[in-house]
């Protein structure tokens, strides 16, 4: 390996390091599932290294969290239904057996459709906006309004809040 | 708290320790690399074959030449390039190229367009009025119109599509490839109109420069890239009008018209599509150029 190859290895290596478990845990807020969440996380970082030369470091959190959102839109569209919609929400933690004290919103984010939930993480878990989310969903600014009502009105319902919160912004 | 509250604390959760290692996705990171670059020298091998047959075939079945008594013998196409220059900033890199969703995917037998792909940038300065916001008078935007249709004499430019509560004046443009739209909002801005064209330079996810052109009043216009969107590979581009007095326009050129949607039956105030529309946009880039400088002097 040249030193192009040790400095891509090196940067990429530091890029690992601070940022997989934040991937992680996008993941999880999407899939709601540890080991799906750490082959997702894992899965967009191999794409990033492969790319690595071309990707600024400056928009690399960004690449790979819209390669996260898209291999899990991907798997759902494939049909790789790991997760189970019930029809009430369990009193007790989801997590694989791990103690989750957030179990009750991610069991809730559960029963909102995978691209709205999508719409969701990235609009409220990130902060982007719609421009933003449009963007890295791939979709229309009036496709990321309607499916983060949509996705909202159904966590509401789920997590058992009256609807009275923030419209779409 | 309520549940928007909470999902703003979403990361925050108990994890399990992470399995993945360094070691694990640099391997496969490098597989892949090899991979790629394994698939890239076939690909130019049989990019080099296809040459090689395609001009053997296509000398064979080359037309006669023109008659020299006949000059107006073949088609008599005349195309205008844009003259426009680029923004002298290097382009971005893509982050990889268009792929449709397989939920909803452009119409059987149109070719998927692999458009490279950007990270849009945020803008820094907001719009003291977004554009979208801002409501125009019923004379302006038949002013508009009507300068569109000076314009573009080639196309049939539709009247106002009636519209479902925003402040989005659309139109359909019509000829002989299909309908597709040009939508108008308006919005407002408080500074120098450049420094807000060079704010929002990448705001659209472009990879190259866009065009841009500054006319004689001080009204800097940018002409934006094309962007595949979901649904059936939409296809919008984006020209925003700066004029010196604060008022900004955005026009979005689509390649779906009125027929192909309808009132999102769910918020009531957003479009639903139902309809894939036209292959290509309904206007190259130097007709639609015209369109900045005519909509300028509306208003």
């Amino acid at each position: 390996m040249g030193d192009t190859g040790v400095r891509r290895d090196e940067e990429f290596s530091e890029f690992f390091t601070s940022r997989f478990d934040w991937a992680r845990r996008t993941a999880y807020a999407l899939c709601g599932d540890w080991s799906e969440a750490e082959e997702l996380a894992q899965n967009a970082f191999v794409k990033a290294y492969a790319k690595w030369p071309s990707i600024r470091r400056e928009t690399a959190e960004g690449y790979v969290r819209t390669i996260v959102t898209r291999l899990f839109l991907d798997s759902r569209r494939r049909g790789r239904e790991r997760e189970r919609p019930v029809a009430d929400l369990p009193e007790h933690g989801v997590g694989g057996g791990f103690s989750d004290p957030d179990a009750r919103l991610h069991a809730a984010l559960r029963q909102v459709a995978p691209k709205q939930r999508a719409a969701l993480v990235l609009r409220f878990v990130h902060d982007l906006s719609i421009e933003q989310t449009a963007a890295e969903l791939g979709c229309s600014v009036g496709n990321v309004k309607s499916q983060t009502a949509r996705g909202l009105a159904t966590l509401r319902e789920a997590y058992g809040e009256p609807v009275n919160s923030e419209r779409d912004r | 708290m309520n549940v928007e509250d909470e999902l703003r604390g979403a990361l925050n959760v108990s994890a399990p320790p992470p399995t993945t290692t360094l070691d694990v996705v640099l391997k496969r990171g490098r597989r892949r690399v090899f991979a790629q670059r394994a698939g890239a020298l076939l690909g130019v091998v049989a990019v080099v074959a296809g040459i090689g047959i395609g001009a053997t075939t296509l000398n064979q079945a080359a037309p006669d030449p023109a008659p020299a008594d006949q000059p107006d013998y073949g088609p008599a196409t005349v195309e205008h390039p844009l003259t426009w220059p680029r923004v002298n900033t290097p382009a971005q890199q893509p982050y990889g190229t268009w792929t449709p969703a397989s939920t909803a995917p452009p119409p059987a037998g149109r070719p998927v367009l692999r458009l490279p792909q950007c990270n849009p940038r945020s803008r820094n300065l907001k719009f003291s009025v977004p554009t979208g916001l801002l409501k125009v008078s019923d004379n302006v935007v038949s002013s508009w119109i009507a300068a569109v249709r000076q314009q573009l004499p080639e196309k049939q430019v539709a009247e106002l599509t009636p519209g479902v509560g925003r402040e989005e004046y659309d139109f359909d443009v019509t000829d002989s490839g299909g309908t597709g739209s040009i939508r108008i909002t308006a919005g407002r801005f408080t500074g120098p109109a450049l420094q807000y064209a060079d704010d929002n330079v990448w705001g659209s996810g472009d990879c190259e420069p866009p065009y841009r052109t500054v006319l004689a009043d001080g009204t800097l216009i940018q002409l934006h890239s094309v962007h595949p969107f979901e649904p059936f590979q939409t296809l919008v581009q984006t020209m925003f009008v700066y004029r010196p007095d604060g008022l900004v326009i955005q026009l979005d050129l689509m390649n779906f018209g009125s027929k192909d949607k309808r009132p999102d039956p769910v918020s009531q105030s957003s479009w639903e599509r139902i309809g894939a529309g036209r292959p290509d946009l309904p206007l190259t880039e130097e007709q639609f150029a015209r369109l900045g400088p005519a909509i300028a002097g509306v208003a």
